[in-house]
């Protein structure tokens, strides 16, 4: 069932080809950025978080609500697994790019992969992967990722003159996770990951239970 | 082919606090087709997902071979198409086709919003009919958009599932294509459902487009009081 739902996305992508170009370049670049000056690893791993972001936004119900997936819909494969491949599918590029910015640290360092490997780079890849593709489940593609540049851009200003908690910002900016070994500070790690998780676990609950009308019926 | 059986009871359905339709009941056994007939915006596309198991509805209920839709779905061959507004405009039109059977439908390797309308709606349709078996199939508007000769091999292939055992639901405003195929027919009005079972007025003559098309404006109008069967009965020996 799962190969069936994967050769539905390939035809039926859920990420558009501009994103991936958009990946491709970014990655070429990081890639070359890295051989040159191995110390660049943790910003362009930055630079794929923040257009990942946008990548997982891809909005499952209201292409569904379109009827674009409607051969699977009606085909009685498992909501919760259309869901999860849908995810799979749109997050894949970014952790391909991801890896391959990890692989030339690797190779530039002798096989030691330390920022992209750490504690910290791997929670910020799951929280970035997950939490945008749950909070745009029900909303128009890119919606989680433009509401986050929205909070962002206001944490960035409130940190200025406020104390801001470590939790909160990890949360509010899993970026700065990357190449932090987040082990011995786990409840600033934990926040963002439990919010990445259970939004993810409440997305999938929803679709599976939710009407899918088409938009223009109701 | 699987004998499937449709049976819709007392069916509610609402978006909000916007009812779309209440009280809606029929049966299509196997090998046997309903056309839904009503105005715009009276729930014929909001009927067929929620059958297709789409949509959840507020009351009533849905059994296909005495199974939940969803249920169903698992068990039984269907196609459901909703029309080609719903296909994604930047697929390739040949791969598309070929995620019905995962055989080729067409070879033409443009994107779906290159094609015609009539394009479109015909590659939709020949996608989901080719699943094999099929044993309901639940179609939205299909003649929409079609030229006579797709028209025509549409018509051909629901009467030849429908002769081989498959459970057919098609809702059209094209009474003509309708009235050769259907057995039965439900009208659905704002307030008011009818179902007119072709057979039960067999006596006084055959179903005709013309027909079908007077007992809705009849029903339309606000004739309420009478029932379907009186109205089409009434309308024959008139004639």
């Amino acid at each position: 069932m799962v190969q069936e739902l994967v050769r539905f996305f390939r035809v039926v992508p859920p990420v558009p080809s501009l994103m991936v170009v958009t990946f491709f370049v970014v990655t070429i670049v990081s890639v070359v950025a890295v051989a040159i000056d191995r110390s660049l690893v943790a910003g362009m791993l930055n630079a794929v978080l923040v257009v990942q972001v946008f990548a997982v936004s891809s909005g499952f119900v209201g292409h569904a609500r379109r009827g674009h997936y409607d051969l699977l819909l009606t085909r009685g494969d498992d909501r919760v697994a259309v869901a999860l491949v849908h995810w799979a599918l749109s997050a894949a590029p970014g952790l391909a790019s991801w890896l391959s910015v990890a692989a030339a640290e690797a190779l530039t360092s002798l096989g030691h992969a330390g920022v992209a490997v750490a504690s910290g780079s791997i929670v910020a890849v799951v929280v970035v992967s997950t939490a945008p593709w749950a909070f745009t489940a029900f909303l128009p593609r890119f919606a989680a990722a433009i509401g986050w540049l929205a909070v962002f851009a206001v944490g960035v200003g409130v940190q200025s003159s406020l104390p801001v908690a470590l939790p909160l910002v990890n949360l509010v900016y899993p970026l700065a996770m990357v190449g932090v070994d987040v082990r011995a500070h786990a409840g600033a790690a934990a926040l963002p990951l439990a919010v990445a998780l259970v939004s993810m676990g409440a997305a999938l609950f929803a679709i599976r239970r939710v009407s899918i009308p088409l938009e223009g019926a109701q | 082919m699987i004998a499937v059986a449709v049976s819709v009871r007392a069916l509610a359905v609402s978006y909000g606090r916007r009812l779309v339709f209440d009280r809606v009941s029929f049966e299509v056994g196997a090998g046997q087709c309903l056309g839904v007939i009503g105005q715009n915006g009276a729930g014929k596309t909001t009927l067929l997902r929620t059958i297709a198991g789409c949509i959840v509805p507020a009351q009533g209920e849905i059994r296909i071979s005495g199974l939940t839709p969803r249920d169903a779905l698992k068990r039984v061959g269907v196609a459901y198409f909703a029309g080609e507004s719903t296909l994604p405009a930047f697929v390739r039109a040949s791969a598309w086709g070929r995620l019905g059977t995962g055989e080729p439908v067409t070879l033409d390797r443009r994107p779906l919003r290159a094609l015609s309308r009539g394009g479109r709606q015909l590659l939709g349709l020949r996608t989901v009919l080719g699943r094999h078996p099929l044993g309901l199939i639940l179609l939205d508007e299909p003649w929409e958009a079609l030229d006579p000769d797709s028209a025509r091999w549409l018509s051909t292939t629901l009467e030849s599932k429908r002769d081989r055992g498959a459970a057919v639901i098609v809702s059209s405003h094209r009474l003509h294509d309708l009235a050769g195929l259907c057995d039965a027919y439900l009208f659905l009005l704002p307030h008011r459902t009818e179902l007119l079972k072709a057979h039960e007025v067999s006596a006084v003559g055959p179903v005709t487009p013309a027909l079908l098309e007077n007992v809705f404006e009849k029903l339309r109008d606000g004739s309420a009081c009478e029932s379907t069967q009186a109205i089409m009965t009434a309308e024959m020996v008139r004639r």
